[in-house]
C-alpha cells in the first residue's frame, strides 16, 4: 500500500462523434457532397461531450458511489476506468489488479456446459486458472446449481443462469472492484444473498470499490462516499446522504420546458367516448417537494384534479386509476367506494384532491387514468392523464432494494414464528 | 491472469505496437476461447470432428474431376487428385486463418463493449480451430502418399517453413483487414472475394509450369503462389522450386504483412468498443 491514491481521474473528457457507428455515409454520397461543395466539402462531425474535465481520487480500500441521471457520463466513466475505451483527453492512473463487472455473464456461451462457462467466464473477467479451481466449489455453491454443471447452459432456465454468472463474477477478488448496477440480478431471495456477499466483499479491508447505480438504498450501505455526475460534468464529491439529495433534487427541474407533474388537460388526448371536457389538469404533488414527477416510495403523494362544468353533471362520478408502465391496473379510488365530501356547491371551476398518505408502490413508472361518469355514461375519459416515477426508498426499513419481481405493491405485514399447539401438530402428523 | 501489482496509466495516447507482455500473460484466454470455438462448431453434430477434413477433401475431389478429368489441365505426372490435395493444405491454412481473423471482432462484440483484455487474443484465439484442421490435413497427406506410392523425402523437412509463411501472411492481412471491421462491415464482403480471386490467381487447381513463362515473375508476385508449390515440392518430392528470388520475397512479404497488421491493429484497437 502507498500514500498515493489506488485510483487517480485526472481531467478526464471523452468526446463521441456521432455518426461514427451505425449509418456511415457510403462513397457515393460523399463524392457527390464534395462535387457540389469542393471547399467546404468535410462536413464537420456532430460531437456529443459525454464527459467534461472529471476529477477525483480514490483512496487505498475506499469505496465510493457514482451516481447521475442517464446520460450523465456513468457508464463512459466506468468504460474508461475498465479500459474498454480511452479518454479522448485526461488520465487515469490505477495501482492494483482491477476487476471491472460492467455486466454479470459476459462471455456465457450458450453451447457450453455451466463448467466450461465458469472457467472461460472466470478467465474473461482476469481470474487465474488456479483461483477458478481453487473457488470452484464456493462458485457452484453459491449459484445452486450442482447438478447441472455438465449441462449446456442454454439449457438452464434465466434464473440459473443469472446465479452461475453472478457467482463466478462474486468470487473474482481484485484489489480494485469496479461495479455497474450488476447486483438487480434474479429473485429477490437472490438478490438478498447477492447483496450479503457484496456487503462482505465492499467489508474486506483494502479492497477498493467504485460502484456505479441508480440504485440509492444500496449505494448508502456500501458507499459512505459518492461523486455526482450531471451532463458530463462532476457537480458534486463528497458524503453520500448529501450526493444522494442533491441527486434527488435535480429532478423536478421538468423536462422539455415544461413543468414537470403539471399536466394541462383541455389539449389532452381523450377516447372518442368523451361527452364533455371536464377534466382540465393534472398536478401530481409529492411530498416536500412541491411539484414533481418523482415519488419516492411510501412518501405521501397528493393528485390535484382541476375540473370545469361539473355543474352540468347531475352525478358525476370520478374515477382515478393507476396503471403500471406494462399497462397493467394496480388499484384505483372513485368517489363510488368513497363519496367525495362536500362536492355541493358549486362553481364553474374546481379542484378535486386525492390524498395518499403512504403512496404503497414499488420502484418505476406508473401512468394515471382519469374517468368521469355519470349513470353508465361516460362523459370524460383520459388514459394517460400524467405519469410519475417511483424512486427508491428505504420504505421497509431494512435497506431492502425492491426488484420488478417484487410486483408494483408494497403491503404492510408482520411475521411471525409460534409454536405449534399440540392440537395442530397432531392434525399436521396425519 | 493475476498479474503483479503495477500501476497503470489510460490515457489517449496510441500504440504503435501490441504489449506483447501482456498478450502473453492473456495466453490463457486465447486458449479457452480457441476451445470454445472448437467445441462449440461440433458439438451436437452426428459426424462431429469428420467435417473438419471432409472439406478439404471434397474440395479436392472436385478439382480432380473439373480441372484434372474435364478439363484435363496438367500435373506434372502426380495423381490429379493428392497435387491438388497437397496444394489445399497451404491454401487452407491461409484462407482460413485470413478469414478467422478479419471476422474475429464483430461477433465478439458483447465481450469487446463489456470488458478490457487486449484485443489480438480475439484474433489468436481463431487459429486453434485453423491449427487443428491443418493438423488432421497432414495426417491425411500422409495417408494420400502412402496410399498412392509417392515417397516422403528430405523436402518435407521444409514443410514446417512453407506452412507457416502462410499462417503468417494469412495472420497479417487479416490483422489488416479486421482493424477496419469494425468501421466499415465492407471487410466482411470483401474477404470472400479476395480470397477466391487469389484462389484462380494462385497455383492450387493447376501447376505454375502451366503458367507461361514470360508471365511467371509477374505471377510470382503473388506470395501465395511461391507458398503453395513450395509446399507441393516439399510434400511431393517434385523438382520444380521457385526461384530464391521469389522465396526471400515471399518471406519478406510475411514479416512486413505481420509487422504491418499489428501495428494497424494496436493503433486502432482502443476505440473497437466505441464504434462497435
Amino acid at each position: 500500500m502507498s500514500s498515493e491514491p489506488a485510483v487517480a481521474v485526472r481531467n478526464v473528457s471523452k468526446v463521441f462523434e456521432l455518426g461514427l457507428s451505425g449509418r456511415r455515409e457510403s462513397v457515393l454520397k460523399i463524392a457527390q457532397r464534395r462535387l457540389r461543395h469542393p471547399v467546404s466539402g468535410t462536413k464537420p462531425r456532430e460531437r456529443f461531450v459525454a464527459l467534461d474535465d472529471v476529477s477525483f481520487d480514490v483512496g487505498h480500500g475506499e469505496a465510493v458511489g457514482v451516481i447521475g441521471k442517464n446520460g450523465a457520463g456513468k457508464s463512459t466513466l466506468l468504460k474508461i476506468l475498465s479500459r474498454i475505451t480511452p479518454p479522448t483527453s485526461g488520465s487515469v492512473e490505477i495501482e492494483g489488479h482491477v476487476g471491472s463487472l460492467l455486466e454479470v455473464g459476459t462471455g456465457f456461451h450458450p453451447e457450453l456446459t455451466g463448467l466450461e462457462n465458469v472457467y472461460l467466464n472466470g478467465t474473461i473477467l482476469g481470474m487465474s486458472h488456479q483461483a477458478i479451481r481453487r473457488r470452484l466449489d464456493e462458485i457452484v455453491d453459491f449459484a445452486e446449481v450442482h447438478q447441472f454443471m455438465d449441462t449446456p447452459v442454454k439449457r438452464y432456465s434465466s434464473g440459473m443462469r443469472v446465479r452461475l454468472a453472478f457467482a463466478v463474477a462474486a468470487h473474482l477478488d481484485p484489489e480494485i472492484l469496479i461495479v455497474d448496477e450488476v447486483l438487480s440480478v434474479g429473485d429477490a431471495g437472490f438478490q438478498a444473498k447477492c447483496l450479503a456477499k457484496m456487503k462482505s466483499v465492499a467489508a474486506d479491508d483494502g479492497r477498493t470499490i467504485i460502484y456505479v447505480t441508480h440504485n440509492l438504498v444500496t449505494l448508502e450501505h456500501f458507499c459512505p462516499r459518492c461523486v455526482l455526475l450531471e451532463g458530463g460534468h462532476k457537480v458534486f464529491d463528497g458524503p453520500t446522504p448529501e450526493a444522494v439529495s442533491l441527486y434527488m433534487a435535480s429532478f423536478p427541474h421538468g423536462r422539455q420546458g415544461e413543468i414537470a407533474g403539471l399536466y394541462d388537460l383541455r389539449t389532452a388526448d381523450r377516447a372518442g367516448t368523451t361527452y364533455q371536457q371536464v377534466y382540465s389538469s393534472l398536478g401530481i404533488h409529492p411530498e416536500g417537494a412541491g411539484l414533481g414527477e418523482n415519488v419516492r416510495m411510501g412518501d405521501r403523494l397528493r393528485l390535484e384534479i382541476g375540473v370545469d362544468g361539473l355543474a352540468d353533471i347531475p352525478e358525476p362520478l370520478f374515477l382515478v386509476t393507476i396503471h403500471s408502465a406494462s399497462e397493467q391496473t394496480l388499484f384505483r379510488v372513485s368517489s363510488g367506494m368513497v363519496p367525495i365530501p362536500a362536492l355541493h356547491p358549486r362553481t364553474r371551476s374546481e379542484r378535486v384532491v386525492i390524498d395518499f398518505p403512504t403512496l404503497p408502490l414499488t420502484p418505476g413508472e406508473y401512468s394515471i387514468e382519469l374517468q368521469l361518469k355519470d349513470h353508465a355514461r361516460t362523459v370524460d375519459y383520459i388514459r394517460r392523464a400524467g405519469t410519475f416515477n417511483v424512486v427508491p426508498a428505504n420504505m421497509l426499513g431494512t435497506g431492502y432494494h425492491y426488484h420488478m419481481d417484487d410486483g408494483h405493491v408494497v403491503v404492510p405485514w408482520e411475521w411471525e414464528v409460534r409454536p405449534e399447539t399440540s392440537a395442530e401438530s397432531t392434525a399436521a402428523a396425519e | 491472469m493475476v498479474e503483479p501489482a503495477r500501476r497503470i496509466r489510460i490515457d489517449a495516447r496510441r500504440h504503435h505496437f501490441p504489449d506483447l507482455r501482456e498478450l502473453y500473460n492473456y495466453r490463457r484466454l486465447a486458449f479457452l476461447l480457441g476451445r470454445r470455438d472448437i467445441t462449440t462448431r461440433y458439438r451436437q453434430t452426428v459426424l462431429g470432428t469428420i467435417w473438419i477434413f471432409a472439406g478439404a477433401l471434397v474440395t479436392a475431389g472436385l478439382f480432380s474431376f473439373v480441372f484434372g478429368r474435364v478439363a484435363q489441365l496438367p500435373s506434372d505426372g502426380f495423381p490429379y487428385f493428392v497435387f491438388s490435395y497437397a496444394a489445399l493444405l497451404a491454401w487452407n491454412l491461409y484462407s482460413n486463418v485470413l478469414t478467422g481473423v478479419a471476422g474475429c471482432l464483430n461477433p465478439n462484440a458483447a465481450l469487446i463493449t463489456k470488458i478490457y483484455f487486449p484485443r489480438l487474443v480475439l484474433a489468436l484465439s481463431t487459429l486453434a480451430s485453423t491449427l487443428l484442421n491443418t493438423a488432421i490435413s497432414i495426417v491425411i497427406l500422409f495417408c494420400l502418399l502412402a496410399v498412392y506410392g509417392i515417397p516422403v523425402t528430405w523436402h518435407m523437412l521444409l514443410l514446417p517453413v512453407w506452412l507457416l509463411l502462410a499462417l503468417v501472411i494469412g495472420l497479417g492481412i487479416g490483422l489488416f483487414l479486421t482493424s477496419f471491421s469494425v468501421a466499415y462491415r465492407d471487410v466482411n464482403y470483401f474477404v470472400p472475394v479476395l480470397t477466391s480471386i487469389l484462389l484462380y490467381l494462385s497455383p492450387v487447381a493447376y501447376s505454375i509450369t502451366a503458367v507461361p513463362t514470360r508471365l511467371r515473375t509477374l505471377y510470382l508476385l503473388n506470395p501465395l503462389a511461391t507458398v503453395v508449390e513450395g509446399t507441393r515440392w516439399s510434400t511431393l518430392g517434385r523438382n520444380y522450386l521457385p526461384p530464391a528470388w521469389a522465396i526471400a520475397y515471399t518471406v519478406g512479404f510475411a514479416v512486413v504483412s505481420l509487422a504491418l497488421g499489428l501495428s494497424v491493429f494496436a493503433h486502432r484497437e482502443e476505440h473497437f468498443a466505441d464504434v462497435i
